[in-house]
């Protein structure tokens, strides 16, 4: 039992922060509430952010200034502010505590706890709205972020640091290219390359959609190193709104210690809306589908956060990999254009590719990355060009092949090739691959080592030679994971291997 | 009418720092009810500019030296004493929507805010 003293010294270790100054503090009554905003007159000194407090208990933050009232955003659901109660300043700016405890957590984007643990109190407080590193503290993106999904890591490489834009209508599978990534962070032993801390922010969701994630993170012991911010789709519009600030304040504090973070928001459409509506309810004028004039700035602000530092500032780095819903494949609406010109690359997802049976569902001529290829290794970069070569020529023959012209055996045998890729190029959720095992992979069906097997076993034989070249050949597979260009002996011995795991395949 | 003639009526209502009633009657007489409203609303806001309130805990210890500080300190406004002896000992002072805390008891409310947001 703790004693007396222990918790008098407790307290007094906890004050010795706690200024004795007296201090100033503005006061306002509730003029009108409605919509999850509060107008308050008085308030002269508030400050635009100010994190604001009611006589209730419930706080909120000011969003406008206006000559005889304040507008605020409430981050409760208000329902006991009335007409004429007292709203004083805190003199805070919105912040969140961040700390190591926070790892493994499932929390609001205030901070408070929603997985039924304890209140992390302990930590630094960082801002939610945070102007970006400049130019002199960045670098150029140089390390790869691997997804373990062999379509991204091969023809859309993601670097640490980069901005990926997850593209696509509802349903195509955009939240489980995102979890697999995150699962693939998972530290390997013997791995070079410094973990990754992953970010889930999880905005306007259903909540079972989110227990869902959270469960599958569990499973796969990703939460040993994810944290997950959540402001589900019945959370006041103002936590919504904020919670991707929440995600990358938490992502800074890691960076700050020279970390590498990877940051999913899940996803900006949805934050798109909720600032739609914080804005009509405050009465701004509405632009294009109503979105107000600020809107690209929301987005653009956030996106800048995303960083790699230079050693100087740390090393630390911020991967962001924003999501947004599109309607009907249209990528051409307000919403999408605007974060395709603020990201560094999109992976568009198709539905016509999800119907046929393409999984992950990428359309990899629509998709990009521009700084990715520079954080490829050179490994995979060799095995990689050819297929990306070989999956263009595909598309553009499978074209004109629909007309049921007789075609020349040189075109036949790149549309056999163009199949073979595509069917490769097929993984099943959740179960991401390393870099070495893609290489096998990629390799073995741009040097055309799998013409001779039927395309509906290919998915069996590459499955089965990982295995094989796992407990055969490991040495293979440590030269492989050393990441440098594969050299004319290795391709030598992959061709024998792949020759005595044809003997063996039925 | 528009809030910027209402807000103008008020101002002009008030001469000298003090509520002129010959105005008053007149405009309340002639303002219909939705802008008798706001008139209202805007005389309420110039004469909580104009009063400062000071809560002690005891009337005594408010000597004419304080007293007359702080009249020098919040000048051209009247200044109202009350008496809280909730507050143990200090002052504090409201001043329109600024509140200053200078007494014993939001010391100690302060620190025991500061403690639930803090304390483990």
């Amino acid at each position: 039992m703790i004693s007396n003293e222990d918790i008098i010294k407790d307290l007094e270790k906890s004050l010795t922060d706690f200024s004795y100054d007296s201090k100033a503090k503005n006061v306002g009554y509730v003029e009108k509430n409605g919509d999850g905003v509060v107008l308050s007159s008085g308030l002269s000194q508030a400050l635009v952010g100010e994190q604001v407090v009611f006589a209730d208990g419930t706080h909120g933050m000011v969003l406008g200034l206006d000559e005889d009232n304040v507008s605020i955003v409430l981050f409760g659901s208000g329902e006991n502010i009335r007409e004429g109660d007292k709203v004083q300043t805190t003199g805070k700016i919105l912040s969140i505590t961040a700390s190591e405890k926070l790892i493994g957590r499932v929390i609001s984007p205030l901070g408070n706890p929603l997985d039924g643990k304890t209140q992390v109190k302990t930590g630094r407080n960082m801002p939610l709205e945070k102007i970006a590193p400049g130019v002199i503290d960045r670098e150029p993106v140089s390390t790869p972020l691997k997804t373990g999904i062999k379509i991204i890591d091969a023809i859309v490489p993601i670097g640490r640091g980069q901005r990926e834009l997850i593209i696509g209508d509802r349903g195509l599978g955009k939240t489980a290219i995102v979890i697999d990534t995150i699962i693939n962070q998972k530290p390997r032993k013997n791995s070079k390359s410094k973990p990754v801390i992953c970010i889930y922010v999880a905005i306007g969701q259903k909540q079972s959609t989110v227990a869902q994630v959270i469960a599958k993170l569990k499973d796969t012991e990703a939460m040993d190193y994810t944290i997950v911010v959540c402001a589900g789709a019945s959370d006041p519009v103002a936590l919504q709104y904020l919670a991707p600030y929440a995600g990358v304040a938490i992502a800074e504090y890691f960076l700050e210690k020279g970390e590498d973070v990877l940051i999913v928001y899940d996803d900006l459409s949805k934050h798109a809306w909720a600032y739609r509506q914080i804005s009509l309810v405050l009465r701004r004028p509405a632009g294009r589908e109503a979105y107000p004039g600020d809107i690209f700035y929301l987005h653009s602000r956030l996106l800048e956060r995303a960083v790699k530092l230079n050693k100087k500032n740390g090393g630390g780095s911020i991967t962001a990999l924003p999501i947004v819903e599109t309607q009907a494949s249209d990528i051409s609406a307000y919403i999408p254009t605007n974060i395709i010109s603020i990201t560094d690359g999109q992976i568009y997802l198709q539905s016509d590719l999800f119907n046929t049976g393409i999984r992950p569902a990428i359309n990899a001529g629509s998709s990009v990355s521009r700084v990715g290829g520079a954080a490829q290794t050179s490994a995979i970069k060799s095995v990689s060009g050819k297929m990306r070569l070989d999956l263009a020529q595909y598309r553009e023959l499978a074209v004109f092949a629909q007309f049921g012209s007789e075609l020349d055996q040189a075109t036949l045998a790149q549309l056999e090739r163009g199949q073979r890729i595509t069917e490769i190029l097929k993984q099943p959720q959740y179960d991401p691959l390393p870099e070495s095992l893609q290489i096998l992979s990629i390799w073995t069906v741009t040097t055309g080592q799998l013409n001779d097997i039927p395309i509906e076993k290919l998915g069996k034989f590459e499955h089965e030679f990982h295995k094989f070249i796992q407990r055969q050949y490991p040495e293979i597979i440590k030269l492989l994971e050393t990441g440098e260009k594969i050299k004319e002996d290795t391709i030598k011995i992959l061709e024998k291997v792949v020759t005595e795991f044809k003997k063996m395949f039925s | 009418m528009s809030l910027k003639k209402i807000k103008k009526l008020a101002l002009k209502t008030y001469s000298d720092n003090t509520l002129n009633k010959k105005v008053l009657d007149l405009v309340s007489k002639k303002l219909s009810r939705k802008d008798l409203k706001v008139y209202i609303n805007e005389l309420k806001r110039i004469n909580g500019h104009r009063i400062v309130k000071v809560y002690v805990p005891d009337r005594r210890i408010l000597t004419d030296k304080i007293e007359r500080s702080l009249s020098k300190f919040f000048e051209n406004k009247e200044l109202q004493i009350i008496e809280e002896p909730e507050l143990i000992a200090g002052l504090r002072i409201i001043d329109n929507d600024l509140i200053y805390e200078l007494n014993l008891r939001d010391s100690f409310d302060n620190m025991i805010e500061y403690l639930k947001e803090t304390y483990d």
